[in-house]
């Protein structure tokens, strides 16, 4: 007893407990794809976080955005807020101006004679145009009118709509503003709190009560989950155990026998914990959680020791006499579970590692250490015996499995949807945002990212010089009419290599001064107010190449620094330097499917990439499943093979199969649930499951009716507890945790009465 | 980062409009009231312009020419002629540029909060609003009906800082130009024949 109290002093200081989402993240093959995934759905923009004021008199939202915006302003948690279209380049203005001849194209042309005239006359008419007076300031500096293309590359297609000069979406009446957090890197307690500061300093101003601050973006997301999925799970585990102790203390009517129960339990949860740590080096508070409900079923291993131990027999010797059965039990089920160490969710196979450590354990605990913590056990209560005689049930609801079971596998091979095909649905963030992060989007304009390319280098310089050789073909595609547009670093900030080039067509000073005297010939313009034009292009000749680092700090350098970031390192264990190309209004994907054939490039659509990811998990967790099941049953048949051989297997598998397969019907024609592998998971839960059940029956259905009635009343309890929590599970509103608790509450049901009424006729035969 | 001037510029137009579109008032005094009595009445509709730019850069002035629209309640367009072709239309507070061969280009007035004012402001001077009108400018009318003259100071700092006056003149009730002192000497003067 110490020394578990003591292992768990250790085990439990020495844990790192994880609530972010990479549960739900799959991982691939491909370390650049997982990365970006994790970039994707973590980190882009994660700092930036779209807000919506609603609930109030137009004018009085209209103030309170403003208002906010000045109050976050002065915070330094936060880059900027944006409320509003102007000053959108502000700060960089001066910056791009001064190097414009380097952030935009030229060719030798416009440096001839002939160039130069052609500048020129095309500057003239431009000052007769309705833009003349905005851009007369800057003719002399700059001719070509080079700084306006840069700016142009700028704008957005479409400003988002305003009232009284802030963004506001006049149909749904909400005020809107974009928020920049300094938090970056993924870190969500960091940005938990800048989040709550926003709440604060909204909580502040708010004029009114029946005002409301909505919130989106993927560091909102994170943050709202991570909370909502560490509440429940910790409300559910509560629940569920409070709920266990309960019945095993209302069954058992003593509370040595309930120690006697929970004590292997916890010594399998410490284990689980403990290798899930070593393992992986840190646990995720969802494994911790559905672990201890997966293990659970541990509490099987000495109710069966309670439940068949026989009048005076001690303890140490009914659990040699069961303990073939037990082991055989608890193999099969961990062989059920070493299929999913192998999946690519991490989430996944840390419960692998978990159900597989803490099930063995929990089993030797049971067989080796708690016979000698008690000698005696208590025997078992008295009236407990009459109301789980089960018998009744025995006969006629074999014939109803078999017929439903039919039925069922028929249905469920005719109804073509029974799987589901949207990762999406499997996220754990809330429909309600998403709907509503989508509605923000769509009215700010704010890029989404669902088509991507990504573009990966040795240096940041790397990554843009590729980035620039991409720009050639992705132009082709948008003159094929395949997209909109694209946006990416290397057109704001060009390589350094590309800016050397585009310093090397500028020609000497003296030719670039007879040049414009010729030209300037035959045009209107005063003698010398170009002398300024050529000061300045001398200076672009001889200057020193622009990277991120000399961009002030504004809006624009976070947007390079969202679409150019360093990240991981790459197969030789150097630094890996990412470029995000984010493609707008994909219409024909055909067209870009060519890009995955470069080297160090990946065309990304996240919807359809993260879907056909779902179908390959999918096959493969078939594939274990199938390869579990034939070890199984190999296995069983290797143990069994004296006592009845193939026919013994098929007779403790097949009420198995039945409730399987009458689950899955129930949950997809009742329940109307779409399969995803995280069903299959449970139904391998499910399926270890019966199979201790099913192990208990047939091989004690040798014995006396007496034993039998041990038998089932044993499974009967196992099948409460078990259906109980994840009963209690089910209730959670993550998809992934609904769909388990679902699954295996269902599955837990079909399977002990497919048990029960397969068995027992069975018995009265011999 | 906005074309300031350009949108000022317009609003000059709305001025224009406003005088054209004066009544024919015989009162004693000749006051700002009576004038925007009279726009009122006058239902404007298209006019002839020749725009002349004096700017300091060039060796000569530059020559603009076109046609001038306007349409009930808030229709507002310059569609100039020569030397290439363009039109801006204001309607509501919706500002829209094309030029030949190019994509039009549309901006809110929302967004720039000056010349919304200043724009609406002179708006007002169409539907008769004088204390609109007051509220942008310093107005000063000097002259009689025979040959007025309509001096229009901006109120506003950054509207100030584009424009430095507005000088409207007119007989009767036909406006014949306008001239803008801009902020660094250049100037503009728009002469219009009904």
């Amino acid at each position: 007893m110490l020394s578990l109290a003591v292992a768990a002093f250790l085990i439990f200081s020495s844990l790192t407990v994880k609530a972010d989402l990479s549960f739900f993240l799959p991982k691939t093959e491909d370390p650049a794809l997982d990365l970006l995934i994790n970039r994707l759905q973590n980190n882009p923009q994660s700092g930036l976080v779209l807000m919506a004021l609603e609930g109030d008199t137009d004018e009085a939202l209209v103030k309170t955005s403003k208002a906010f915006r000045a109050a976050l302003e002065k915070d330094d948690a936060f880059q900027f807020v944006l409320n509003d279209n102007r000053a959108v380049l502000g700060e960089v203005q001066e910056f791009l101006f001064d190097n414009r001849y380097l952030l935009a194209p030229l060719s030798k042309e416009d440096f001839s004679v002939e160039g130069l005239k052609g500048t020129l006359q095309k500057a003239v008419k431009s000052l007769s145009g309705s833009e003349g007076i905005l851009i007369k300031k800057y003719l002399p500096h700059d001719p070509s009118l080079q700084f306006f293309k840069i700016i142009k590359g700028f704008k957005g297609h479409r400003p988002p709509p305003t009232k009284n000069g802030v963004w506001f979406s006049k149909e749904d009446h909400r005020a809107l503003l974009m928020l920049q957090m300094n938090s970056f890197s993924g870190d969500i307690e960091k940005q938990k709190a800048a989040l709550s500061k926003v709440e604060a300093i909204f909580e502040e101003l708010r004029p009114s009560s029946s005002m409301k601050l909505l919130m989106t973006g993927a560091g909102v997301f994170s943050a709202q989950t991570g909370a909502r999925i560490k509440m429940e799970s910790m409300v559910l585990s509560i629940a569920a155990t409070g709920a266990v102790i309960l019945i095993l203390l209302l069954l058992l009517r003593s509370f040595n026998l309930f120690l006697l129960v929970g004590i292997p339990l916890f010594a399998g949860v410490l284990a689980g914990i403990a290798a899930t740590q070593y393992y992986f080096g840190y646990i995720h508070g969802i494994t911790l959680a559905f672990g201890v409900t997966i293990i659970g079923i541990a509490i099987d291993y000495p109710l069966h020791l309670i439940y068949h131990r026989k009048k005076d027999e001690p303890a140490g010797q009914a659990i040699k006499r069961i303990w073939p059965v037990l082991l055989l039990g608890v193999l099969t089920t961990s062989l059920g579970y070493s299929a999913i160490i192998f999946s690519h969710f991490p989430g996944l196979s840390q419960l692998g590692i978990f159900a597989i450590a803490g099930l063995l354990t929990s089993a030797l605990f049971t067989r080796f250490i708690l016979p000698h913590f008690v000698q005696d056990i208590p025997p078992e209560p008295k009236r407990l015996q009459q109301v789980l005689d089960l018998k009744f049930l025995h006969h006629p609801l074999r014939w109803v499995f078999m017929v439903g079971a039919g039925i069922s596998l028929l249905a469920l091979l005719i109804y073509p949807k029974i799987w589901e095909d949207d990762i999406a649905h499997l996220s754990p963030v809330a429909q309600e945002s998403i709907d509503l992060d989508r509605s923000l989007r769509g009215t700010l304009g704010a890029a989404d990212v669902r088509h991507m390319v990504v573009v990966t280098g040795t240096s940041a310089q790397d990554a843009l010089e590729k980035s620039e050789l991409l720009m050639v073909k992705l132009d082709a595609v948008v003159t094929q009419g395949g997209m909109a547009g694209y946006e990416m670093a290397a057109k704001n900030m060009p390589s350094i290599k590309r800016q050397k080039a585009r310093q090397a067509i500028i020609p000497p000073k003296k030719e670039i001064v007879s040049h414009m005297r010729k030209a300037l010939k035959t045009a209107p313009f005063k003698g010398k107010i170009f002398n300024v034009f050529l000061k300045d292009i001398e200076r672009a000749r001889l200057q020193t190449p622009v990277t991120i680092e000399n961009i002030p700090d504004s809006i624009l350098k976070t947007k390079v620094e969202n679409f150019l970031f360093q990240e991981g390192l790459d197969t030789d264990g150097n630094p890996q330097w990412i470029a995000l190309v984010l493609l707008k209004d994909v219409a024909n994907p055909a067209l870009l499917a060519p890009l995955n054939e470069i080297e160090s490039l990946y065309y990304f659509d996240f919807k359809v990439s993260s879907n056909t990811l779902i179908q390959e998990y999918q096959d493969e967790a078939f594939f274990w499943l199938y390869l579990g099941f034939g070890i199984v049953c190999i296995t069983l048949f290797v143990f069994l093979r004296k006592q009845g051989g193939i026919k013994m297997v098929a007779l403790i598998l097949l009420p198995i199969l039945m409730a399987v397969i009458c689950t899955v019907a129930t949950l997809v024609f009742i329940l109307g649930v779409k399969l995803s592998l995280f069903h299959l998971v449970a139904l391998l839960l499910v399926f270890g499951i019966g199979l201790d059940y099913s192990l208990f029956f047939t091989i004690h259905s040798k014995d006396s009716a007496e034993d039998r009635a041990e038998t089932s009343r044993a499974v009967a309890v196992c099948a409460t507890t078990t259906f109980t929590v994840f009963a209690i599970l089910s209730l959670s509103t993550v998809p992934i945790l609904r769909g388990i608790g679902l699954t295996v509450s269902v599955g837990v049901f079909m399977m002990f009465l497919s048990v029960l009424s397969a068995s027992a006729p069975q018995g009265e035969k011999k | 980062m906005f074309n300031l001037k350009f949108f000022v510029r317009c609003t000059i137009l709305c001025v224009i409009f406003s005088v054209l579109s004066m009544g024919e008032g015989h009162a004693s005094a000749f006051t700002p009231e009576k004038l925007m009595t009279s726009i009122v009445k006058k239902k404007f509709r298209t006019a002839k312009f020749t725009e002349t730019r004096y700017i300091s850069i060039l060796d000569a002035p530059l020559k603009v020419s076109g046609v001038l629209h306007f349409r009930e309640p808030d229709y507002l367009e310059k569609h100039v002629l020569l030397p290439e072709e363009e039109r801006m239309i204001i309607e509501g507070s919706v500002l829209t540029m094309q030029k030949r061969d190019e994509e039009k280009a549309e901006v809110s007035l929302d967004d720039v909060p000056v010349l919304k004012s200043f724009i609406f402001s002179i708006r007002s001077v169409l539907t008769g609003n004088l204390a609109a009108l007051k509220k942008e400018f310093t107005i000063n009318l000097i002259g009689s009906e025979r040959a007025w003259t309509l001096n229009l100071d901006p109120k506003n700092e950054e509207t100030l800082a584009v424009i430095k006056r507005i000088i409207v003149q007119g007989r009767h009730n036909t406006l014949y130009s306008i001239k803008t002192f801009e902020e660094g000497g250049d100037s503009s003067v728009i002469k219009i024949n009904e």
